[in-house]
């Protein structure tokens, strides 16, 4: 009623009744000036506003030889996504601070400019556009599947490389120039779940997945995996990402003889999904994918997510690694830090973002701060970040292998390798 | 100042104002056009909007759905080979069809009935969207969409949509202007004022109302019709409830019941939120700020501007127009305030 109540029309219904009542023409005219001056102040203001919104002209200084080099980030400070990009952010910011405080890359300081997508896919291509009138030379790509999907094109467009964050296949399979992810893809790390289920004589189990693009395309993988490491799945049940009861799910999979649930999704959901599977008295292995791998899961599942078994990038099971683990020392060192700043030991996100930074810190050394030659760098480069030992290839833009991928239990909140990892690393 | 000179004075600056809109493409960087480019698709949008919630007096909270119908069927029909000109003009036409089916029954609810139901609409339709991956390509999303191409015209650029955006969005504010001074706009009016008063006055409340529904679903229809070549990708993701909410948001600030509202809304909802975005990004500050300008900071914003002009800026300005100019067409009371006004506002209190 407030709404309608606001109304304010110029003109209105006098003199303009179905009734009958008319107008002058004079009084029409006026009319008419009125609403004409209005519709073109609201115009001006529409033009003002744009003007001051253009806060560059169309073309743009490139960036100075000796001058800082600018790398561009896009990732999710707010919305749905605003967790797991705030890590990204902070992951990619100590890289960055760490690389300029020992003197830059080739003697030039980094210049990160950051955008936030608001995990929303159009504001990224905005974002996009953005970093490209600013002049970077390679991108931290979104951690939002569907802001990276929306950049695709314009990145190829662009030529401008960007190691996006995202945990989608699809965007590196097959290949695309300029386009590379640092996250394990769910392929492998299907494939390791698969492989520790068949180590532990399971054969049977149950699927529980969300509806988003991570959950679907997850399961996706690993169903089609499952026949080469003697597995079956015998039950299927899907939830959105703002599920918050599960029961029928979990009925479903008490009743269906299965050996283990395994779950494909990643938000708030899967703690809830955790909670309910122990009430209902569950007993069978609770397995999850690397979305799940950080206390962002573990402290809101507390006691209940105990025993769950739970993917995770090699990074993740940092303190737990030999120390002949060829990847260890850059782990904990990264990891020290961030722990030190931000007083928790860094989730994958941050992994994944600060070894993007260092892909293209390298790539800049060996081929100079050109889109052109970090791409061709990027193509053939191997390198060891907090998230294991990519090896990339024209036609490997993933470059992990499941060699990265650890299987941990959470254990009172923390991963611990499972001795299926153990016996992986040594 | 005379009529005369009143006169020439809109004239001129309605033809600078033209110019510049429509020279703006050409010296905004990319970027900004992108941000022209969504303005001008929200204008779009918020025009339907506004003719629902101002002329009919229906609240959706569903718009976006109506917004991502347009697109999916634009954009499965493109990565079916169809001709793209068809897609985008089947677009309106989807959209505009699905609000007429699903209206006979949802405007027979009113208040907050009506909003809630508009909103399950959107829910139920991402759902739809999520389960049935064979077309819509599921939460993954629907990419490889074609660019727009009029007869053997590329519309690949950013100042391309741009120039297709104003074009329609023009029409779009020519059409709603031309139908709100037309006889059915006539009696929207009298039904937001008083559905059961224009019902006595022999207005067919249930029609009009149905038609104003599938007229604002196919407004946003060609605009999400537009709005999947221009980014040539769609997942649900796009279309979320927040963005139905922002649509709404925009006809409050712009002005309820205004047509050229739609434009300022759109425009001024924007910028502030492209604006706050961008504040908080910086290595250097603190993470969580983005949230607390996102969140706090835009919503404080908008309760200033709605405490300070609850008629939004178009509805304000118009009306302090009327202050400078009192006549016997629009009469005001000691207050200042229009006769009209007052009166509408009793009936409604």
């Amino acid at each position: 009623m407030h709404l309608i109540q606001t109304i304010k029309r110029d003109g209105g219904l006098q003199g303009e009744g179905d009734g009958g009542l008319r107008c002058n023409l004079f009084r029409k005219e006026r009319g008419r000036l009125r609403k004409a001056v209005t519709a073109s102040v609201a115009v001006a203001s529409f033009a003002l506003l744009l003007a001051a919104c253009s806060s560059s002209p169309t073309t743009k200084p490139v960036a100075k030889a000796k001058g800082p080099i600018k790398i561009g980030m896009i990732t999710s400070l707010t919305g749905p996504y605003t967790p797991l990009g705030t890590n990204d952010k902070l992951g990619a910011v100590q890289e960055v601070n760490a690389i300029n405080a020992s003197g830059g890359v080739n003697g030039r300081k980094i210049d990160l400019i950051v955008k936030d997508d608001t995990t929303n896919p159009t504001q990224a291509v905005v974002d996009w556009k953005t970093l490209m009138s600013d002049g970077v030379v390679a991108v931290v790509g979104p951690v939002f599947s569907s802001s990276c999907m929306a950049i695709l094109p314009d990145v190829q467009a662009s030529k401008v490389p960007s190691i996006n964050t995202c945990a989608d296949d699809s965007q590196v399979t097959p290949a695309r120039k300029y386009v590379f992810m640092t996250p394990p893809t769910t392929l492998i790390v299907g494939q390791q779940l698969l492989a520790y289920m068949k180590a532990k004589g399971i054969t049977k189990v149950a699927v529980a997945h969300d509806t988003s693009a991570f959950g679907e395309a997850g399961w996706h993988e690993m169903k089609a995996e499952a026949s080469k490491y003697g597995i079956h799945f015998i039950y299927d049940g899907s939830f959105s990402v703002t599920s918050t009861t599960f029961t029928s799910i979990l009925t479903a999979v008490k009743s269906s003889g299965a050996q283990a649930l395994m779950v494909w999704g990643a938000g708030p959901a899967e703690v809830g999904l955790t909670t309910q599977f122990r009430a209902m008295g569950l007993t069978i292995p609770l397995l999850f994918s690397h979305a799940e791998a950080s206390m962002l899961y573990t402290k809101p599942a507390g006691a209940a997510g105990n025993g769950a078994i739970i993917a995770s990038s090699i990074g993740g099971i940092g303190p737990f690694l030999p120390s002949s683990y060829p990847a260890k020392s850059t782990i904990m060192s990264f990891a020290n830090t961030f722990k030190a700043k931000n007083g928790y030991y860094p989730p994958e996100f941050a992994f994944d973002a600060g070894g993007a930074v260092a892909m293209i810190a390298k790539a800049i050394e060996e081929n100079g701060a050109t889109p052109a030659g970090i791409d061709a760098a990027l193509n053939h480069m191997t390198i060891t970040t907090g998230d294991g030992t990519y090896s990339f290839s024209p036609t490997d833009h993933s470059g992990l292998t499941t060699n990265q991928v650890a299987i941990t239990r959470d254990t009172n909140g923390t991963l611990v390798p499972t001795k299926f990892t153990k016996a992986m690393v040594g | 100042m005379s009529e005369r000179m009143r006169s020439l004075l809109v004239l001129s600056l309605a033809v600078v104002i033209g110019l510049v809109t429509l020279a703006l493409p050409l010296v905004l960087s990319s970027s900004d056009v992108e941000i022209y480019v969504t303005i001008g698709l929200a204008t779009i949008v918020v025009t339907g909007l506004s003719l629902l919630m101002g002329f009919a007096g229906q609240v959706s909270l569903g718009q976006a759905a109506f917004y991502g119908v347009g697109a999916y069927t634009a954009g499965i029909m493109a990565v079916h080979h169809w001709p793209s000109l068809v897609a985008l003009m089947a677009a309106p036409i989807a959209a505009g069809v699905i609000a007429f089916v699903i209206g006979v029954p949802l405007l027979r609810l009113k208040g907050h009935a009506l909003v809630f139901s508009t909103l399950a609409f959107q829910l139920i339709l991402l759902v739809v969207i999520e389960n049935t991956s064979f077309l819509t390509g599921g939460a993954i999303g629907l990419s490889g969409i074609p660019a727009l191409h009029v007869g053997p015209l590329a519309i690949s650029t950013g100042k391309d949509y741009a120039y297709l955006v104003w074009i329609v969005a023009v029409a779009v504010l020519l059409i709603t202007r031309n139908l709100t001074r037309s006889r059915p706009g006539r009696a929207l009016r009298a039904m937001a004022i008083t559905a059961s008063g224009a019902s006595a006055a022999g207005i067919a409340v249930e029609s009009y109302k149905l038609k104003d529904f599938t007229l604002s679903a196919a407004y946003a229809g060609i605009a999400g019709g537009i709005y999947v070549f221009f980014i040539g990708y769609i997942s649900p993701d796009a279309f979320p409830v927040t963005l139905s909410i922002e649509f709404v948001i925009m006809v409050v600030v712009g002005g309820i019941g205004t047509v050229s509202g739609a434009f300022v809304g759109a425009a001024v909802v924007t910028v502030i939120s492209q604006v706050l975005t961008s504040l908080g990004t910086s290595p250097s500050l603190p993470p969580d700020l983005p949230t607390v300008l996102s969140l706090g900071v835009y919503a404080l914003i908008l309760i200033i501007i709605l405490r300070l002009i609850p008629a939004g800026v178009v509805g304000t300005l118009s009306d302090l127009w009327k202050k400078t100019k009192p006549s016997a067409s629009n009469p005001v009371d000691t207050t200042g305030r229009s006769v009209l006004d007052s009166t509408v506002q009793a009936k409604d209190g």
